[in-house]
């Protein structure tokens, strides 16, 4: 399994995200902590019935936010392996 | 058929992300960089399971609060008289008087270790008036001090669980053991001379996972880390407000004295070897 990514930063709409992974539960999980003080947030993967990985906030209720970040982390980590 | 935010999803994944849901509301310490004591605030421990087989992430109030505690306006007036963020290695289980410590029982029974990824404290630098006169007042420089090539470490701690009857809820308490300053710290921490017990790995697990004796207990929490092992920054003073600590460069401080550490000699140097 790949190493817990150090703390790291991405630029989402106009602000610096400040994002951290820790591994809770058995599972992997990001927590993005927002420049402008928006409340932050946890984001993890989830499977779907057709065995599609999708990226999920815990809780439930930020999905659109959760998939639009994730999608930021997972193309950092790919980058950074190349 | 279950959903988990729009995406339908197993039952399996399902609890496995409601699961992750408790888990990450137990955590709510993880966003934040620095801890400042008098906030109170929570942060991580590690606690053993009741068998001491393994051990699990928990996290506590930093500011032991005794069971006795009727409400949080007496808990509160107890950790302002007593501060109760951190205890004396020396004082673990007998006070400055001889007799039996508050911290007595919990260092028997209840022992944890508390994650840290940096310590900061404020050097006190004297001022001086306009005609060159020492003044009362002291300027305050903070360092953030971390163990060379760790990411995090650990202090020796222990726990309380005290009752919050307004809330109806059990709360953790935690305070972690503090033993005479090595001499970067002598430096740093120039108006008490303490510093956090860092216990080795050995350690930490010997005082979180075996039944050492009250003499064994005193001498693992008087455990003075060297200064060869530690590396120290000055940091921006809104440590506070920013929740995070920022490397700052003050140009009329002066360096720290590392010419004594390669010959250093401390009395509680466990981590020789």
């Amino acid at each position: 399994m790949r190493d817990l990514e150090p703390p790291f930063e991405l630029h989402f709409n106009e602000e610096l995200l400040h994002i951290a992974e820790h591994e809770i539960a058995g599972k992997r999980v990001f927590y993005v902590n927002f420049s402008s003080g928006l409340k932050p947030l946890v984001i993890g993967v989830g499977l779907n019935l057709r065995d599609q990985k999708f990226w999920t906030s815990i809780p439930e209720g930020r999905q659109k936010e959760a998939a639009a970040i994730g999608k930021l982390i997972a193309v950092y980590i790919r980058n950074k392996r190349k | 058929m279950c959903y988990y935010n729009g995406q339908r999803v197993t039952r399996a994944e399902f609890i496995q992300l409601k699961q992750l849901e408790k888990a990450v509301k137990n955590y709510d310490f993880l966003d934040t960089g620095v801890h400042n004591g008098f906030n109170y605030a929570p942060c991580a421990i590690l606690v053993s399971t009741d068998d001491r087989r393994d051990f699990e992430i928990q996290q506590a109030e930093w500011g032991f609060i005794p069971g006795y505690a009727k409400d949080r306006e007496e808990a509160k007036k107890f950790r302002g008289m007593y501060t109760t963020l951190n205890f004396k290695a020396e004082n673990l289980f007998k006070n400055e008087a001889g007799k039996k410590s508050m911290w007595a029982e919990a260092a028997r029974q209840r022992r944890c270790l508390v994650l840290s990824t940096g310590i900061i404290e404020s050097m006190h630098v004297p001022t001086y008036g306009k005609k060159g006169q020492l003044l009362k007042a002291t300027d305050k420089v903070p360092y953030q001090i971390g163990i060379v090539g760790k990411e995090y470490f650990w202090f020796a701690g222990v726990y309380n669980d005290w009752f919050d009857k307004e809330v109806g809820q059990w709360v953790r308490t935690v305070a972690f053991g503090t033993t005479a300053a090595n001499g970067i710290m002598q430096q740093i921490h120039n108006s008490k001379k303490r510093m956090p017990t860092i216990l080795t790995d050995d350690l930490a697990w010997e005082w979180l996972m075996e039944q050492p004796s009250e003499e064994r207990l005193t001498e693992i929490a008087l455990t003075q880390i060297p200064s060869k092992l530690m590396e120290a920054c000055t940091i921006d003073k809104d440590y506070r407000f920013a929740g995070e600590a920022t490397p700052l460069n003050y140009p009329d401080h002066p360096a720290l004295d590392l010419s004594f550490v390669d010959q250093e000699q401390l009395d509680f140097d466990h981590w020789r070897n």
